[in-house]
C-alpha cells in the first residue's frame, strides 16, 4: 500500500558537518498495517515522517501509495503536501484556537480540491468523526476549552473525517500524563483497527512501540537498523543499539569458540574464562567477537546453595544493589568482571553483599554481533 | 517487508524553477509583494544618490555629474560643525533620555514606589502628542519670558536669563525629554523580562539593593540598554523639531535642518541636499548594523521562565516616598507642564508670560476661531484620514511580507531587508527623496494627501513588518503544517489560520502606526501642500506665522483625541505580549 | 469711415496683443462662478487681513470660495515651481514682495490688466500685466515700550550699534525685500558701498537673532518681551498690536524701506476666470477698503488709511522704496551679502 525506498535527507549545520536527517531508509506497508518508527531523539523517525507527509522534500527516494507515486527524485516528482490526501496527528495536536471543535475537523473537508463537499455531507462526516474518537455532541465547543486528552482525540478526528488512505502520527502520546497515555494507547489501537486505515506512527517509547504495532522499524543516526514484528524485534535483537534501546538488556562480552549454524545454539566464552551457550541467530565463527545479550527477566536468580542449578548457563555473583520496585525488585550484580542487572520476585529481597547464583537457559542469550 | 531494492530511482531530487513557482503559491505571492516593495523603498534611495552626483537647471532637469555637491560638504566649514553639533545633539539627548527613562522605568517595573500609574499616564499621553507640541511648550517654558527665567529675575533682581534655551544645552535638553517616554517603554519591557533569580541570589548572598543593581541588574541588562541606546541616538540623528524651533534661532545648525535649508530657498538647492541626506543614510545604515549586532546578543540575556513568573519588586522601605516623588516630578516635567502652558498659550490672544496681570485678558476666542472658523476640521480629517490609510496599507503588505519573512519562505530575507530599507532615511531626508521621486513621475500626486501618505508608508513599513514578524513567530509552526497537510494551499493557510491568530499583532502594529504617523514633523514639512496638510504641518506652518494661541488650542484637542486612541493602543499590547516595537 | 474702422481694428488689435485686458462684468462673474474657487497663495498674516479680505470676497460673490495657504515667499515660489514641475498646478494667485521674480524667470506668471487699477498710478502697476500692487509696507523697528525706556529708544541707524543693544535686537529669517536683504539694501543706499560695509560689519557684531518665523512673529516676541528691539517689522503691526494693549511700538527711523505687495495670477492656473476675478476685487475700492479697515496701507491713492501716521506723506518720514527691477536685479546680490556676513 506505502512503498518508500531509498528515502535520503540530509541536515548539514552551520560548521558543515551532516547533522541529523535520513539515509537510504526503505519500507513497503501492507494495507492496515500499523507501522512505528522507534528510535532515540536525532535518529530521524520524524524526519521520515515528515518526508511521506509532504513537510520536507527528500534529497532523493521514492514514495508511492496504492498506484500513486508522492515522490520520485529520478523523475521529479514531488506532489505538494496539501495534495497528498494523508491524515496526520501533530506532536502538539496543532488544534485552531479560534475555531470550534466541528470547524477544526471541517477544516480538510471545507478545503478539498478534488471535490466539493456540500454542507449536509459535511455536517454527516464531522459528526461520525467526533463519534468515532467518542467526542460526540462536542461540535460546538470552543477549541481553546478542552484538555489534552480531548485535543488529542479531535486532532484524531480531523486526521480521519476525509477518509484518508494513510494516517501518520508524529509521537501523539508525548504530551500526556502516564496513566492517560497507557488509556489512550489502547483506544488508539483499538480505533485504527476498526477503522483498517494504513498508519505510520513515531515514537521513542518501546513500550508503546511494541504494545501497539503490527511492523515496528528501529532507526538509529538516520538508518533503519531492524525492521520486523514486535516479537522478532524484542526476542531477537539484531545489534546492540537494538538489544539495549529496546527493553533493558545485559551485554556480556565474548569470543565465539566454535562455528555454529545460523538460528544454532553454540558456546560463548566471557572474558573470564567462563563459558555460555548462546543463541546465534546468524550463525557464529570460530574466534569471533560477539556481544550477547540477556534480558534481566530471563535470569533466575537465587542465593548460593540454595539447591543444584537446574539452568543450563550458570553464572555466580554477588549482589551489589538491590531496589525494591513493587511488583518486582532490580539486582544489581557482579559477576566477575561484569555488571548485571536482574530482575527477582518481590516475596524475597535479597540484600546486597549476598553471594548469588545466576540461571538462564540457553534461548534467552542471543548474540547480537 | 524488506528493504525495496529498485535503485533505479535513487537519484538526488532536481528542482526545476517553473515547477516550484507551480507549486509553491507563496512564491508567486512573495514576489508580487517583493515588487510592491521594491516599487515603493527603492525609488528614493536611488534618487538620492543620483541628485548628490548631478547639477539641475532651474526647472529641475538633469544637466550634468560632478563630486561638487560632496566636495563643498568636506571643505565648508559650516558643512563640517553641522556634523559635530549633529553629533554631540544627538549624544547628549541620548544620554538624557536613558537616564531619565531608565531611572523611570526601574522605580516603576522593579520597585514598590508608589504613583506608577502617573508614569504610564504620561507615556501614553506623550504617544499621542505630536512632537512639535511639546517643542513649543518647552520654547515657552525656557525661554526668554518663561516662568525659569523669569523666576530668576524675580529672586535675584538681574536683568539676565539664568539659561538660554537657544543653545546646544537647550537643545539636548528639550529632545532629551521628548525620547524619555519612549526610553521608559523599552527599558521597562527589558526589566520585565528580566531573570529575578540572578537578583535574588545576590539578595540572598548578602547585596543591598545597591549593589544588586550595580553589580547584577545593570551588567546583565547592559546590552539591551546599548541596544536601546543606539536606536535612541539614531533617531536623534534624524531629529528635527528640535534644531529647526530651538537651534535656528541660536544660530546652530545640525545636518537635518541644513538639508530643510537648501531644499526651501529658491531655487533650491537639491544636489547639496541629497549629498547630505547621503551622509547621513551612511551614517546610520552603519549605525542600524550594530544595532542589529546588538539586539542579537541583548535577546541571550532575556529569561525564559515562562509566562506569569514576575520578578519580586524591591522593597525601598522609606526610600518608597522618594521613588515616589521622583515619579511625580518626572510627570509633572513631562507631560503636566508642556500641557499646562500650552493652556495657558491658548487662552491669550498674544503670547506673554506667566501673570496674574494677564488674567484678565484670558479668553476662548482661540478656541472658537479652531472650532468654527478656520479650516481646522477638516485638517483633522485629513490627517486621520492619511494616518488610517497609510497605517492599513503597511499592515496588508506586511503581514503577507513578514509571515513569509518569519517561516523562511521563498524570498523571506529579501522581503525582509526590503521592508525595512527605509530605516536608514532620516525623516527629513525621506521627504526630500519622495517629493523628488514624485516630481518626476508622472502620477498627479504632488501636492496631494497620496504623497504624504505614501511617505507614511514607506517609512513606517519597517515597524508593522516587526509586528508581524514576532506575532508570526509566536504562532506554533504545527498549526500552519496542519491545515497544509489537511488540504489547504499557502494562501488559504494564511487567510483562514494565520489571519486570524495574527489579528492581535495586525491591530496593535496598526494603532502604532496611526499614533506615530501624526507625531511627525519632517517626514511631512516637505511634502504637505496647501490644500493637503496634516497636523504636524500646520502647527509648524501657525507658529512660523505668528498664530500660536490657535495652534495651542488645537494641538491640545487633537492630543486629547489621540490619546484615546493611544489607550486603545496600550489596552490592546497588554493583551498580547509583545512590547512597543514589536519585541 | 475706413480710418475710423482701421483705428478701431488697431485698438482690438493692440488691446489683444497686450493680453487679456479687464472687464468686471456679468461675464467674468459667471465664469468665476462656474470654476467655484480660488486658491491664493500668500505672504500675509491670517487672522489680520486674509481672513477678513477672504470673507469679504465670499459675500460679495457668494458661490466661490477663496482658499488660501500662507508662507513666505520663497515657500510660495518653490510650491508653485514644483506644482508646475509636476504638471499639477493647484495655485492661482500669489502675493509677495519678492515673490514675483524667480517665477516671472520661469515663465511661471499670467498677464492681465485689471480694470480696477486703471486710476493706479504707473509705479504701482507693471506695463507688462505681470503685476499690481495691492497694498504698500513700510519696513520699520519696533521696541517694547516696558524694556526700552523714551530716552533710550534708537532713533537712526547708527543707535543701533550702541553696544546695550547687542545680542537683543531680533529679525526675520526671510530672505526678501521685508528681511536682512533689504535692510542691507537700504544701508547700502543711504551710506554709500564703503560706510555702508563698514556699517553692516559692526551691525553683525551686535549679533542680532534670527527668529525662523515671519515678522509678524518677530513682532510678537518683543511684544512678549524676549526681546526689546527688533528691525524690519511692518509698522502696521505694531498698530495694530497696540491697540489690543500690547506694549509695543515702531521708530520713524529715517528712511524706513518702503516695498509694495504685488498680486499676481499664475500662469495656466486651474480657475483663470475666478483668479481674475478676485484680483479685480481686491484692486477695487471695496477691497481697498477692506485693507485699510485692517489697518493695512492700501496702495489706491484714493483710499486712504485709516491711521494717517503709517504713511510717508501723511506720517512725515522718507523711505527707501524697493521696486521688482531693484529686486531682479539686486535680490541675489543681498542674499549673499547676508549669507557672507552673518552665517
Amino acid at each position: 500500500m506505502l512503498r518508500v525506498a531509498g528515502l535520503t535527507k540530509i541536515y548539514i549545520n552551520r560548521y558543515d558537518a551532516q547533522a541529523g536527517g535520513v539515509r537510504d531508509v526503505s519500507f513497503d506497508l501492507p494495507p492496515g498495517t500499523f507501522f512505528t518508527l522507534l528510535g532515540p531523539s536525532g535518529c530521524g523517525k520524524t524526519t521520515t515522517l515528515r518526508c511521506v507527509a509532504g513537510l520536507e522534500r527528500p534529497d532523493a527516494g521514492f514514495i508511492a501509495v496504492e498506484d500513486r507515486e508522492l515522490f520520485d527524485s529520478a523523475r521529479g516528482v514531488a506532489v505538494p503536501m496539501n495534495q497528498r490526501g494523508i491524515g496526520m496527528v501533530f506532536q502538539s495536536y496543532a488544534i485552531w484556537p479560534h475555531m470550534t471543535v466541528f470547524e477544526n475537523i471541517a477544516f480538510p473537508l471545507r478545503v478539498a480540491k478534488e471535490r466539493r463537499y456540500p454542507r449536509e455531507e459535511i455536517r454527516k462526516l464531522v459528526d461520525e468523526a467526533l463519534a468515532t474518537v467518542g467526542l460526540a455532541g462536542y461540535g460546538d465547543r470552543p477549541a481553546t476549552r478542552l484538555s489534552g486528552g480531548q485535543q488529542q482525540r479531535v486532532a484524531l478526528a480531523r486526521a480521519i473525517v476525509h477518509r484518508p488512505q494513510l494516517l501518520l502520527l508524529d509521537e501523539p502520546l508525548s504530551n500526556l500524563d502516564a496513566s492517560l497515555r497507557e488509556e489512550m494507547r489502547a483506544e488508539l489501537r483499538r480505533l485504527q483497527q476498526q477503522i483498517g486505515v494504513t498508519t505510520i506512527y513515531v515514537t521513542h517509547d518501546q513500550s508503546e512501540a511494541l504494545a501497539m504495532s503490527d511492523l515496528i522499524a528501529v532507526m538509529d543516526h538516520g538508518r533503519i537498523v531492524q525492521l520486523g514484528e514486535p516479537r522478532a524485534i524484542y526476542f531477537r535483537p539484531a545489534s546492540e543499539f537494538v538489544a539495549a534501546f529496546i527493553g533493558a538488556a545485559n551485554l556480556l562480552n565474548g569470543t565465539c569458540v566454535s562455528a555454529v549454524t545460523a538460528g544454532g545454539v553454540g558456546p560463548l566464552r566471557l572474558g573470564d574464562g567462563a563459558e555460555i551457550s548462546c543463541l546465534f541467530p546468524s550463525g557464529g565463527e570460530i574466534g569471533r567477537a560477539t556481544t550477547a545479550s540477556i534480558r534481566p527477566e530471563n535470569i533466575v536468580i537465587a542465593p548460593l546453595g540454595a539447591g543444584t542449578p537446574t539452568a543450563a548457563n550458570t553464572l555466580r555473583g554477588l549482589i551489589s544493589a538491590s531496589s525494591f520496585l513493587g511488583g518486582t525488585v532490580r539486582y544489581d550484580v557482579r559477576v566477575g568482571e561484569y555488571a548485571l542487572r536482574v530482575t527477582g520476585p518481590a516475596e524475597t529481597i535479597l540484600p546486597p553483599g549476598t553471594g548469588v547464583q545466576l540461571g538462564f537457559p540457553p534461548q534467552a542469550v542471543v548474540a547480537v554481533g | 517487508m524488506s528493504a525495496s531494492g529498485i535503485t533505479g530511482r535513487l537519484a538526488p531530487a532536481r528542482t526545476s524553477w517553473l515547477e516550484a513557482l507551480r507549486g509553491d503559491q507563496r512564491l508567486i505571492v512573495a514576489v508580487l509583494v517583493g515588487i510592491v516593495l521594491a516599487v515603493l523603498m527603492l525609488p528614493p534611495l536611488w534618487i538620492l544618490l543620483q541628485d548628490s552626483v548631478t547639477t539641475t537647471d532651474a526647472i529641475g532637469n538633469v544637466t550634468g555629474w560632478t563630486f561638487a555637491h560632496f566636495r563643498r560638504l568636506v571643505t565648508d566649514r559650516d558643512a563640517l560643525r553641522s556634523i559635530w553639533n549633529t553629533l554631540v545633539f544627538a549624544a547628549g539627548s541620548t544620554v538624557l533620555s536613558l537616564v531619565t527613562g531608565g531611572i523611570l522605568a526601574w522605580l516603576v517595573e522593579r520597585t514598590n514606589a508608589p504613583f506608577k500609574v502617573l508614569a504610564y499616564l504620561a507615556t501614553i499621553i506623550s504617544m499621542g502628542t505630536p512632537y512639535i507640541l511639546h517643542v513649543i511648550a518647552w520654547l515657552f517654558l525656557l525661554g526668554k519670558v518663561g516662568p525659569l527665567n523669569d523666576a530668576w529675575r524675580h529672586l535675584t533682581g538681574s536683568t539676565d536669563n539664568l539659561f538660554n534655551v537657544n543653545s546646544m544645552a537647550g537643545m539636548i535638553l528639550i529632545e532629551g525629554l521628548l525620547w524619555s517616554p519612549l526610553v521608559f517603554l523599552l527599558l521597562g519591557a527589558t526589566f520585565r523580562a528580566a531573570n529575578a533569580d540572578m537578583e535574588e541570589a545576590a539578595r540572598m548572598s548578602g547585596a543591598t539593593v545597591f549593589d544588586t543593581l550595580r553589580r547584577i541588574s545593570m551588567p546583565l541588562a547592559m546590552p539591551s540598554i546599548l541596544a536601546l541606546a543606539l536606536f535612541v541616538f539614531i533617531r536623534a540623528i534624524g531629529g528635527f523639531e528640535v534644531p529647526a524651533l530651538v537651534g535656528m534661532p541660536g544660530r546652530i545648525y545640525v545636518l537635518t535642518t541644513d538639508v530643510y535649508e537648501a531644499t526651501i530657498v529658491v531655487p533650491p538647492d537639491l544636489g547639496y541636499a541629497a549629498s547630505f541626506s547621503v551622509v547621513m543614510v551612511a551614517i546610520v545604515a552603519g549605525l542600524l548594523y550594530f544595532y542589529g549586532r546588538l539586539s542579537k546578543n541583548a535577546e541571550r540575556y532575556h529569561s525564559v521562565t515562562g509566562k506569569g513568573y514576575r520578578p519580586r519588586p524591591f522593597d525601598l522601605g522609606r526610600g518608597r516616598w522618594i521613588a515616589g516623588g521622583l515619579i511625580a516630578l518626572n510627570f509633572c516635567v513631562v507631560l503636566l507642564l508642556p500641557l499646562l502652558t500650552l493652556l495657558w498659550m491658548s487662552l491669550l490672544p498674544f503670547l506673554r508670560s506667566f501673570s496674574l496681570a494677564a488674567l484678565p485678558m484670558l479668553t476662548l476666542r482661540n478656541y472658537r476661531t479652531v472650532l468654527y472658523a478656520g479650516d481646522y476640521i477638516r485638517l483633522a480629517l485629513n490627517s486621520l484620514t492619511v494616518a488610517a490609510g497609510a497605517a492599513t496599507a503597511v499592515m496588508l503588505i506586511t503581514a503577507v511580507a513578514g509571515w513569509i519573512a518569519a517561516r523562511r519562505g521563498p524570498g523571506g530575507r529579501t522581503l525582509d531587508q526590503l521592508a525595512t530599507l527605509s530605516l536608514v532615511f532620516p525623516g527629513i531626508c525621506l521627504g526630500v527623496a519622495v517629493m523628488e521621486v514624485y516630481l518626476r513621475v508622472p502620477l498627479p500626486i504632488y501636492g496631494t494627501l497620496w504623497i504624504i501618505a505614501i511617505a507614511y508608508v514607506i517609512r513606517y513599513m519597517p515597524y508593522g513588518m516587526r509586528y508581524v514578524y514576532s506575532g508570526v513567530l509566536q504562532l506554533h509552526r504545527e498549526l500552519e503544517e496542519a491545515a497544509g497537510v489537511a488540504g489547504a494551499s499557502s494562501m488559504t493557510t494564511l487567510r483562514r489560520i494565520v489571519a486570524p491568530l495574527l489579528t492581535p499583532a495586525l491591530v496593535a502594529g496598526w494603532l502604532f502606526i496611526f499614533l506615530i504617523a501624526n507625531k511627525e514633523l519632517a517626514i511631512a514639512v516637505l511634502l504637505a501642500g496647501p490644500s493637503s496638510q496634516v497636523i504636524a504641518v500646520a502647527i509648524f506652518d501657525a507658529w512660523v506665522n505668528g498664530q500660536g494661541g490657535e495652534l495651542a488650542a488645537f494641538g491640545l484637542i487633537w492630543t486629547a483625541l489621540m490619546t484615546v486612541i493611544a489607550c486603545l493602543f496600550f489596552a490592546q499590547m497588554r493583551r498580547g505580549s509583545a512590547d512597543v516595537y514589536g519585541n | 469711415m475706413i480710418a475710423r474702422r482701421l483705428l478701431i481694428a488697431l485698438t482690438v488689435l493692440v488691446l489683444w496683443a497686450r493680453g487679456a485686458s479687464a472687464d468686471v462684468g456679468p461675464a467674468l462673474v459667471q465664469a468665476a462662478q462656474n470654476e467655484g474657487k480660488v486658491v491664493w497663495y500668500t505672504g500675509l498674516i491670517v487672522n489680520q487681513i486674509v481672513r477678513p479680505l477672504a470673507e469679504a470676497f465670499e459675500s460679495k460673490y457668494p458661490g466661490i470660495q477663496v482658499a488660501y495657504s500662507r508662507a513666505t515667499s520663497s515657500d510660495n515660489d518653490l510650491k508653485i515651481m514644483n506644482e508646475s514641475r509636476a504638471r499639477r498646478p493647484q495655485a492661482d494667485i500669489f502675493d509677495g514682495a519678492a515673490a514675483l521674480v524667480p517665477l516671472r524667470e520661469a515663465k511661471l506668471v499670467a498677464t492681465y490688466h485689471p480694470a480696477s487699477a486703471a486710476s493706479y498710478p504707473p509705479e504701482l502697476k507693471d506695463p507688462d500685466g505681470m503685476w499690481t500692487a495691492m497694498n504698500v509696507y513700510y519696513f520699520a523697528t519696533a521696541y517694547n515700550t516696558n524694556l526700552v525706556p523714551q530716552a533710550d529708544v534708537p532713533q537712526t541707524y547708527e543707535d543701533l550699534l550702541d553696544p546695550k543693544w547687542k545680542g537683543r535686537i531680533a529679525w526675520t529669517y526671510d530672505l526678501s525685500p521685508g528681511g536682512p536683504p533689504g535692510f542691507i539694501h537700504n544701508i547700502l543706499t543711504i551710506m554709500g558701498p564703503e560706510k555702508g560695509m563698514a556699517y553692516l560689519h559692526k551691525f553683525v557684531a551686535q549679533d542680532p537673532v534670527t527668529i525662523p518665523a515671519a515678522q509678524r512673529v518677530v513682532l510678537d516676541k518683543v511684544i512678549a518681551g524676549e526681546y526689546p528691539l527688533a528691525v524690519m517689522t511692518l509698522n502696521n503691526h505694531s498698530t495694530i498690536s497696540a491697540a489690543q494693549g500690547a506694549p509695543v511700538n515702531w521708530i520713524k527711523m529715517q528712511p524706513l524701506v518702503e516695498v509694495p505687495n504685488l498680486l499676481s495670477i499664475v500662469q495656466a492656473a486651474p480657475h483663470p476666470n475666478a483668479a481674475r476675478l478676485f484680483v479685480e476685487f481686491v484692486l477695487s475700492k471695496d477691497g481697498q477698503q477692506v485693507l485699510a479697515d485692517n489697518d493695512y496701507l492700501p496702495a489706491d491713492p484714493a483710499v486712504p488709511a485709516k491711521i494717517p501716521d503709517l504713511q510717508p506723506r501723511t506720517g512725515h518720514f522718507t523711505t527707501t522704496v524697493i521696486t521688482p527691477d531693484d529686486l531682479r536685479d539686486g535680490l541675489p546680490k543681498w542674499i549673499a551679502l547676508y549669507h557672507e556676513l552673518f552665517r
